[in-house]
């Protein structure tokens, strides 16, 4: 048997101990006598109230009311039922056998009973004491949105959201927490969905999300260890609810309009251009055409989606469906996305409640068709008064192609002549088990599992014009993404006086393995089979194909507890330790211990300050806590060898193996430590509410790749824990209801965040790992040249380059002599930008008026440079005639300076942005089958407000070497949707 | 009570069954961990065959390829109209041989050598260590340390002063050693082994280090540039290693100079020694020799399918050296160029690429070098069909039987006062014969200048990895040309690069960097 399914099997028989046990449970626990409790719940108007829910206190026991306000729960006569909704003032009343037991819930402002995920548990807000940000569907982005991600994208303070890939319908978002936190390492956030640490973002419907909540600072995250330190998003969705049942129907249609594109020159003025800096050779570059090459390889595209989802179920057995369909398609022609998504949730309750029993399956099915990004590139570079077709050429396959220019390619032909498809099916199983032991004492077994399974297939026809002659090519790979998690854990609760404990140990079990096959042919006899006959191609038998193959494994164990100690609401404490090991750490250093300790003073509840009639709510909080990052790939500790390619050896071909890495049995994790100081506070009966953090963190061992002597190394390089780089910054969340009227509410969320980073060190001169300085960042073709130097002592993110003073009499660039010696090169670099923002503001706001709704966000970022590779390249007259170029190249009609890296291109790419605006309608009905209705409209990315010359200043902020606007980019637009919901 | 100890057992079960679950060993697929290998015959020849699938990295030309070509006056890579390879100064800066440590090529040649002598570190000790026993082993043990021998010769001409190291078990930092010592070494490693190596050339022998006409045509280019390299002269020695090459049955000067490097040039008689490329044997490390030079164009006269980068080039002066009726003159693509089918090849509406010898500046923004100027390197054979990313099949000739010839000549005139006797002559007008097909263009004692000597092997061994070494050798490398200004003694080195110097404390910058 191989090691691994020993470890699944002793695994596995923890498990069926454990299940085995729980059957006998039953035998040993006392039977009662059940009555029932029903009734109306209503707001202050008298209006039904639905989504309430019920809760026996005494058994723990919940339903929720339906469209009609009626709810129907088990209880016996003494036992007490509490009455929660989002928005209100939680509701007690005892029942006393009374036939109806009606509730008039009154209208809160106050978010201090709200329950907070915190990781392997909840808590109230109240009881909080670590950074931790929660949001409810109400507080989401509007729109045509497609990945939870984006529902956050300037909702928590600290957050920071971007879409590099703009408007492409298969790009992702970059998130960045609290600043860069490694040098290589990953960089994004773990992400825990339904209890599946690592969970499949793919697989979950924004529609089927009931709340997001996101820790932030090391001592809430520090429960999840080597995954903490670049925070924890934790999604939850939506289950069944006991007294419940209905359909729900959703569905949107929207439409994307070009927001900005790059200006170029069009044919009349690229022909204009050409007789101005080449007097006389028009001839040489007007093919007499006039092509808007956007136009040619853009669409106007619509997107669809179609969401059902149904409910139902006793407080015994509940479910909760949703099926949906999501139709996306990009600017770019054939970009699109096309998802299914199936769920069902279902929870059990058995042995007179004791055992509960939760299933979740999830099912994520997507078609990608790829958009090659370098298209539009090629389509801004092409020359306008070149024709799209050549009928003459069939070679080219009808399509003009003028192989004269460097690296120079028909889009349209690009387009039309490649098919690049993914499918990507995710399956998501889990099921949790939770005995109650005796009241207050559960014990729990929790299994998951996720097989994630891709085929990309791509085939460029004999007139791709990208190799011609090669008579298409195909290319297919496949791969399988399997994770299992076992967790076992065991919780207890205790409320004795004014104390109230709650404590949680226990084990965890993570394995992935991750399987990939390629293939790749080419020189076929017709394109019909595309990549459907992948070895009819003929240089399979030349051994010119390829052939691939990978597996690698990684394992995850970890032991851990906390415990949670509210002494009269006053004072908090919570403390954390999580005991990791990752198989990826070299053999000293497989475990790890990241502990946490967080308090938290109510200074509200004081007697000093009982008398504050409108100070509500004050809290102070102080965390520290340790978290690792563990995303640094596999088998990074062991000296590998890898084939080195064949020799000619005694006239036959053999393989060789070179060394392909040192090892590093010392390699261990990043180690993040983290203090967080905030508050929590209320005014006015928590009509203004807020918190304020400050935190700082300090990652320390961070790993690089340093140059090692060879001899006596084998490889010339080692990946290595040196150096340390710290952030601080403060956070700050205003929320307020400026007004709130019988018919008027307005809710309004405002945050600022500041974030300060510097790299304390990355040398270590007396280990021999000296470094002087990172050059990163890259601008390839024609200039390659670094960007961004990263020091000791400095932030992350500074764009080192020439100053530009100004253009000499001779039409060439005046760049500072920073040494005085006369010679203008590296020596004289500056730093002259960064590309991190001083601070980032947004303001959310949603208007409820009578039955319309409005909100809208705005999001700013403020101080953070962007460099315009696009100005960089084309805003000469170096590449025109061959290429196009920049409008705005014909300002500076006497300049004769080449492609060139300089703070001339470094500008201010501060931003405020619309990202949404919508407006709804809803309303109810208390007869026939419908019970609620809403319809709504959204433009997203109505606008940006910024000086930033290029087509979007918001760029990825991941990395060394940020900032850079993309070569190869894609347009920005603006989304239009009209959409409908419906509840029966 | 019951509820209790069955609570209990419950939690001791939970510790018991985690107790075996902590295993944390790492479970490689897809790589070879490094121990457990090289077990039999087999094994061993895949651990040292790394050495030669190393040396292919000779024609990388972001280090040891452009280390002994870019900067020499047989090539010029210009900054071209729309932009084109600046490349962040670099083939600027080594064309006007203003090296500084920091430049990609230094630590780029620097690894090649010291990659592979750690290599061949790793292997010695594996074979000595190996219970492994076969006959050939100690040629196979004598090839490994040729090939050791080799990496240290181009380190010693590049760097000068470097480490010598040849204990795999020894883990201190090197110590630096001068030159002088760095080169007795290198003379001592190959007489010392070159009784294990194979006398003559086989097809088992091809490609690799153990043939003693490898050993002696190293040995030969030691002595002979040993003035510079240790400040002795050694020209019997000289004479005695290319005599020991001349006069080995089975190399011979090949009747079509250009058959040396067609893309099948394995069956050659007068390459000595080659670096073999295949182009699906070897992917990696690859051989894109019509990359470097030939505009995209050109990719119709040859029926390549790869992208071509419109790069490398020769400078007029070294172009018009040549005599018209010098065969060699084919080496280079000069004038309006066409497609295999003759139709004209079009850069635009109006204009035909036209390989023109004159090219307009080294780097000049406003006036650049045209796409079509300076003439194109077509010595090796452009085969039909290459792909992108796909390696020429042609064996890449490190060297052959003509530079025996030469050197022994060279000797022989240096010998006798730089001035050439009819010995001299007649090794030269072999080689010469064959480059005009008659004996009207001879050398007679009075032609053969040194001068008219260096330029001879220029046309005859053009971008060949030699010339930096013969124009430092015969003083010449230090003075002005083309768009390079007059340099000084210093730059016949090129300084340690940055990296090497960084993780080496013992290390010592070059003079003069």
């Amino acid at each position: 048997m191989t090691p691994p399914m020993t470890r699944l099997l002793s695994a596995l028989r923890v498990t069926v101990l454990f299940a085995s046990l729980l059957l006998i449970m039953p035998l040993f626990s006392h039977a009662q006598t059940a009555g029932t409790a029903s009734g109306v719940v209503t707001n202050e108007k008298g209006e039904p109230l639905t989504d309430v829910t019920v809760k026996n206190k005494e058994t723990g026991l919940a339903t929720s009311t339906d469209a009609k306000g009626h709810y129907k729960l088990a209880a016996k006569t003494g036992e007490t039922i509490v009455f929660t909704a989002v928005g209100f003032e939680a509701k007690e009343s005892a029942f006393t056998g009374q036939a109806s037991l009606d509730i008039q819930m009154i209208l809160s402002f106050s978010k201090l009973e709200e329950v907070v995920v915190v990781g392997y548990g909840t808590a109230t807000k109240k009881e909080v004491t670590s950074a931790i940000t929660t949001l409810k569907p109400a507080d989401f982005n509007k729109g045509n949105i497609g990945n939870p991600v984006g529902l956050l994208q300037g909702r928590v303070a600290g957050l920071n959201i971007s879409r590099p890939a703009g408007g492409d319908v298969n790009g992702g978002f970059d998130i960045q927490l609290r600043g860069l936190t490694t040098l290589s390492g990953g960089q994004g956030p773990l992400f825990v969905i339904d209890g599946i640490l690592g969970g499949d973002l793919n697989s979950v419907n924004v529609d089927e999300i009931e709340s997001i909540d996101v820790l932030k600072d090391g001592s809430a995250a520090a429960i999840y260890g080597t995954r903490g330190t670049n925070g924890v998003i934790i999604i939850t969705t939506k289950r069944g609810k006991a007294g419940q049942h209905g359909i729900e129907f959703s569905s949107y249609v929207s439409v994307q309009k070009v927001a900005k594109k790059l200006r170029n020159l069009n044919a009349e003025e690229f022909r204009g251009a050409i007789e101005q800096v080449y007097p006389g050779r028009l001839s040489e570059f007007d093919f007499k055409a006039n092509t808007d090459w956007f136009e040619e390889i853009t669409q106007t595209p619509i997107d669809h989606y179609y969401d059902l989802a149904m409910t139902g179920g006793t407080e015994h057995f509940n479910y909760r469906a949703a099926v949906n369909y999501r139709g996306a398609q990009g600017i770019v022609k054939d970009n699109a996305n096309k998802r299914l998504q199936g769920k069902v949730t279902m929870t059990q309750k058995e042995f007179n409640n004791k055992l509960t029993i939760n299933y979740n399956l999830m099912y994520a099915e997507t078609d990608r068709d790829f958009t090659d990004q370098e298209i539009m590139q090629q389509a801004f570079r092409r020359n306008p008064t070149e024709p799209v077709y050549d009928p003459t050429n069939t070679l080219a396959g009808g399509y003009y192609r003028n192989t004269g220019p460097f690296q120079y390619y028909n889009p349209v032909a690009m387009l039309a002549e490649e098919v690049d498809h993914g499918k990507q099916k995710t399956f998501t199983g889990s099921a949790k088990l939770t005995y109650a032991l005796i009241k207050g004492w559960n014990v729990s077994a929790f299994g998951s599992l996720i097989r994630d399974q891709f085929k990309n297939t791509k085939y460029q026809s004999r007139y791709y014009p990208i190799g011609i002659g090669n008579n298409g090519t195909a290319i297919i790979n496949t791969g399988e993404n399997d994770n299992k998690l076992l967790e076992i854990s065991t919780d207890y609760r205790k409320r004795f006086g004014k104390h109230d404990i709650q404590a949680i140990a226990g084990y965890s079990y993570q394995h992935g393995e991750n399987e990939t096959f390629g293939a790749t042919n080419s020189n076929y006899d017709v394109d019909l089979y595309q990549f459907n006959n992948i070895g009819a191609g003929g240089a399979l038998p030349l051994g010119q194909a390829l052939m691939s193959s990978y597996k690698e494994s990684n394992t995850l164990i970890a032991f851990f507890g906390r415990v949670i100690y509210n002494l009269n609401d006053k004072y908090l404490a919570q403390v954390s330790l999580r005991h990791e090991g990752s198989s990826r750490f070299g053999a000293n250093h497989k475990w790890g211990n990241f502990p946490a300790v967080s308090l938290g003073w109510r200074m509200s509840n004081e007697a000093f300050l009982q008398n504050v009639p409108w100070l509500s709510d004050l809290k102070l909080r102080a965390g520290f806590g340790v978290t690792g990052n563990q995303d640094i790939g596999n088998y990074r500790a062991l000296q590998l060898l890898a084939v080195g390619g064949r020799v000619l050896y005694n006239g036959n071909w053999i393989n060789t193996y070179p060394p392909a890495s040192n090892p590093n049995p010392d390699l261990r994790w990043e180690k993040k430590e983290e203090l967080n100081l905030g508050t929590d506070f209320g005014l006015f009966n928590g009509r203004v509410s807020g918190s304020i953090d400050y935190y700082i963190r300090n990652t320390k061992d961070l790993l690089w790749t340093y140059a090692v002597p060879v001899p006596p190394n084998l490889y010339n390089s080692l990946y290595t824990n040196v150096g340390t780089i710290r952030n601080s910054g403060i956070e700050v969340t205003l929320s307020a209801t400026p007004i709130k009227t019988a018919n008027l509410t307005w809710n309004s969320t405002f945050l600022f965040s500041r974030n300060r980073n510097k790299v304390v060190s990355f040398s270590n001169n007396d280990a021999g790992f000296k470094l002087t300085d990172l050059k990163q960042g890259y601008i390839g073709a024609d200039v390659q040249t670094w960007t961004h130097q990263v020091l000791e002592g400095q932030p992350v993110g500074n764009f080192t380059t020439l100053i530009f003073e100004g253009i000499d009499a001779n039409g060439f660039p005046i760049y500072t002599d920073t040494d005085k010696n006369g010679v203008i090169n590296e020596n004289d670099r500056q730093v002259a930008g960064n590309a991190y923002p001083k601070f980032q503001l947004s303001f959310a706001n949603n208007i409820f008026y009578k039955k319309f709704d409005l909100s809208f966000n705005l999001r700013g970022s403020f101080g953070n440079d962007v460099l315009n590779i696009h100005r960089l390249y084309y805003e000469n007259f170096g590449y025109l005639g061959g290429k196009n170029i920049l409008l705005s190249a014909l300002d500076y009609p006497g300049y004769k300076g080449k492609a060139e890296y300089s703070s001339r291109f470094i500008e201010d790419g501060s931003y405020v942005k619309l990202d949404n605006i919508s407006i709804g309608y809803t309303t109810s009905f208390s007869e026939g089958v419908v019970k609620k209705l809403r319809v709504y409209a959204t433009a997203q990315q109505l606008f940006t407000i910024t000086k930033y010359k290029g087509v979007d200043p918001e760029l990825s902020l991941a990395g060394l070497s940020p900032g850079i606007d993309a070569y190869n980019y894609y347009p920005r637009t603006r989304t239009f949707t009209l959409g409908l919901n419906v509840s029966f | 009570m019951k509820k209790i100890i069955i609570k209990f057992s419950l939690l001791l079960a939970f510790a018991a069954g985690t107790a075996s679950c902590t295993k944390l060993d790492e479970e490689v697929f897809s790589s070879i961990p490094a121990d457990g290998f090289f077990r039999n015959e087999a094994e061993v020849m895949t651990n040292v065959g790394r050495i030669y699938a190393q040396l292919r990295k000779i024609t990388n030309r972001f280090g040891a390829g452009s280390l002994d070509l870019v900067g020499t006056d047989e090539c010029i890579i210009p900054f071209r109209e729309t932009n084109l390879w600046y490349d962040n100064g670099l083939w600027i800066a080594l064309h006007k041989h203003e090296y500084n440590p920091n430049l990609q090529v230094m630590n780029g040649g620097y690894s090649f050598c010291f990659d592979g002598i750690s290599m061949a570190n790793q292997i010695l000790f594996q074979l000595a260590e190996s219970p492994v026993d076969f006959p050939s082993k100690p040629k196979i043990i004598a090839e490994v340390k040729i090939a050791r021998a080799f990496f240290y010769y181009r380190a010693l001409d590049w760097f000068g002063n470097v480490p010598i190291s040849t204990d795999f078990k020894d883990v201190t930092i090197p110590k630096q050693s001068t030159r002088t010592e760095v080169w007795d070494f290198v003379v001592k490693e190959i007489t010392d082994n070159i009784q294990f190596l194979d006398d003559a050339p086989t097809t088992a022998n091809y490609g690799r280090t153990c043939t003693k006409a490898m050993a002696n045509m190293m040995l030969a280019k030691l002595y002979l540039n040993a003035p510079k390299w240790k400040g002795t002269t050694k020209l019997d020695e000289a004479i005695a290693a290319t005599d020991a090459v001349i006069n080995t049955n089975g190399y011979s000067l090949s009747s079509d100079y250009f058959s040396n490097f067609t893309a099948n040039n394995g069956g050659s008689k007068e390459n000595i020694f080659v670096v073999p490329y295949d182009k699906t044997k070897t992917p990696g490390n690859i051989l894109q020799i019509h990359c470097w030079t030939l505009h995209t164009l050109s990719q119709q006269t040859f029926g390549l399918i790869a992208f071509t980068w419109d790069g490398y080039a020769t400078l007029e002066d070294f172009y018009r050296s040549y005599d018209a009726n010098d065969k060699r003159i084919k080496t280079w693509m000069e004038g309006p160029q066409y497609s295999a089918s003759g139709a004209p090849l079009m850069l635009s509406a109006t204009r035909q690429l036209n390989y023109r010898p004159q090219i307009k500046a080294l780097y000049n923004t406003t006036n650049p070098a045209l796409l079509d100027d300076g003439v194109r390197f077509k010595k090796y054979e452009y085969e039909a069909g290459l792909r992108d990313n796909e390696s020429m099949s042609n064996d890449w000739v490190v060297f052959r039987y003509a530079d025996a010839l030469m050197m022994k000549a060279e000797a022989i005139m240096r010998k006798n006062g730089n001035v050439a006797n009819q010995a001299a002559v007649d090794l030269v007008n072999q080689v010469r014969f064959r480059a005009f097909g008659d004996h009207a263009h001879d050398f007679t004692t009075a032609t053969l200048t040194m001068d008219a000597l260096l330029a001879e092997r220029g046309r005859e061994f053009a971008w060949e990895y030699h010339r930096r070494q013969d124009l430092i050798r015969f003083n010449k490398w230090n003075e002005a040309w083309f768009e390079k200004p007059a340099g000084n003694v210093n730059h016949e080195l090129y300084p340690l690069p940055t990296q090497a110097l960084n993780v080496n404390p013992n290390l010592k910058q070059n003079t003069g960097y």
